[in-house]
């Protein structure tokens, strides 16, 4: 640094930083003489966090463990409802037929969900959460687009249903 | 320094780093009693992770107190705290040590550090305590090596224009 500041920084290195006081030393000495028991660490600096050796393949399957559970709501009890006839008569229309144009009514049974599909937003690394008193995992906190799309039969009536959706999953980690 | 990392005795590297993080967290939160607890926080993590990266170096130690002090201030609101902080660190407890023969220049100089804008104050902090590069400052506080030496200079050309003559 420039030769007109060496006085100073002199000046400013003689002072000597307060120590911290002695029972934090101490919690700090507890802490670590025990085993990291259901004691939530915060994340490491970002630098240090992403090490794409495991990290992105957590990731990964944390993603598809999430896409498998809305596979799973989607297609268990969600199947199209048939048209009531008293409803078609008096107007009223459940969901899917919301997009109907009016006055053309759908076959029983025309719907079909010809796609769906999870569009991530964002996936998030919230660091390292000790679940039990040796199991350390990984906590990931996703966003994404869950889609899901229904075609009608004659007159190709399109329904899509798009539900922004954030989910937390638990990954379990294994040290080497 | 690196026979104490090597042979994994957290002592010697808290008696070197507490009081440097210590001090660096204080110009990140008003009471001591908080930076305590991030430098806590941040010493075990960092100590923690070591033990499975061996190759990490102990100036992310001032990153993880950082990170930490920014995560305690998110939580209580941290724009209020970072404007009244100035205030409260004019009557907080003393930043460093005092020999009984220098007491009134040390004082002098501690009150004309607690003037200084935040942002110089850390760099200041992280260069002439934690003894970091402007690299690793950089580094610590996201900004680039250029920056964090301008404000370096800039913290020492007002420290200077602060001080009474007579002092330096």
């Amino acid at each position: 640094m420039n030769d007109s500041f060496q006085e100073i920084e002199a000046e400013l290195k003689r002072l000597r930083p307060a120590m911290p006081r002695r029972e934090v030393e101490e919690r700090v000495g507890r802490e670590l003489s025990l085993p990291a028991n259901g004691r939530v660490t915060q994340q490491l600096p970002a630098a240090r966090r992403t090490q794409p050796r495991w990290s992105l393949g957590l990731l990964g399957v944390g993603l598809a463990g999430a896409a498998c559970i809305v596979l799973c709501v989607l297609l268990w009890p969600k199947r199209v409802e048939p048209i009531q006839a008293s409803n078609a008569a008096s107007g009223a229309v459940s969901v899917p037929q919301a997009r109907t144009p009016e006055g053309v009514r759908p076959r029983r049974g025309a719907f079909q969900q010809v796609r769906t599909a999870n569009y991530l937003l964002s996936a998030q690394e919230e660091g390292i959460v000790y679940a039990s008193a040796t199991v350390p995992m990984r906590r990931i906190r996703y966003q994404f687009l869950d889609t899901a799309q229904w075609k009608g039969g004659d007159d190709h009536t399109v329904v899509e249903v798009i539900v922004p959706k954030e989910g937390t999953v638990l990954v379990p980690l294994n040290v080497h | 320094m690196a026979q104490h990392q090597q042979n994994g005795h957290w002592h010697a590297l808290w008696e070197d780093y507490g009081p440097k993080l210590l001090l660096f967290a204080r110009q990140l939160t008003e009471a001591r009693d908080d930076a305590e607890d991030i430098v806590q926080e941040a010493f075990v993590r960092y100590w923690r992770a070591r033990e499975n990266d061996p190759k990490l170096t102990p100036p992310l130690l001032f990153t993880m107190v950082r990170r930490s002090a920014i995560d305690q201030a998110r939580k209580i609101q941290a724009r209020q705290i970072r404007e009244e902080r100035a205030e409260c660190l004019m009557q907080s407890e003393a930043f460093f040590e005092s020999s009984l023969e220098e007491k009134e220049r040390q004082e002098q100089l501690e009150q004309s550090l607690r003037q200084l804008p935040a942002d110089q104050r850390e760099v200041l902090v992280l260069k002439i305590w934690g003894e970091l590069t402007f690299d690793e400052i950089g580094r610590t506080l996201e900004i680039s090596p250029n920056t964090a030496a301008s404000r370096y200079r800039y913290a020492l050309q007002q420290l200077r224009g602060i001080l009474a003559p007579s002092l330096l």
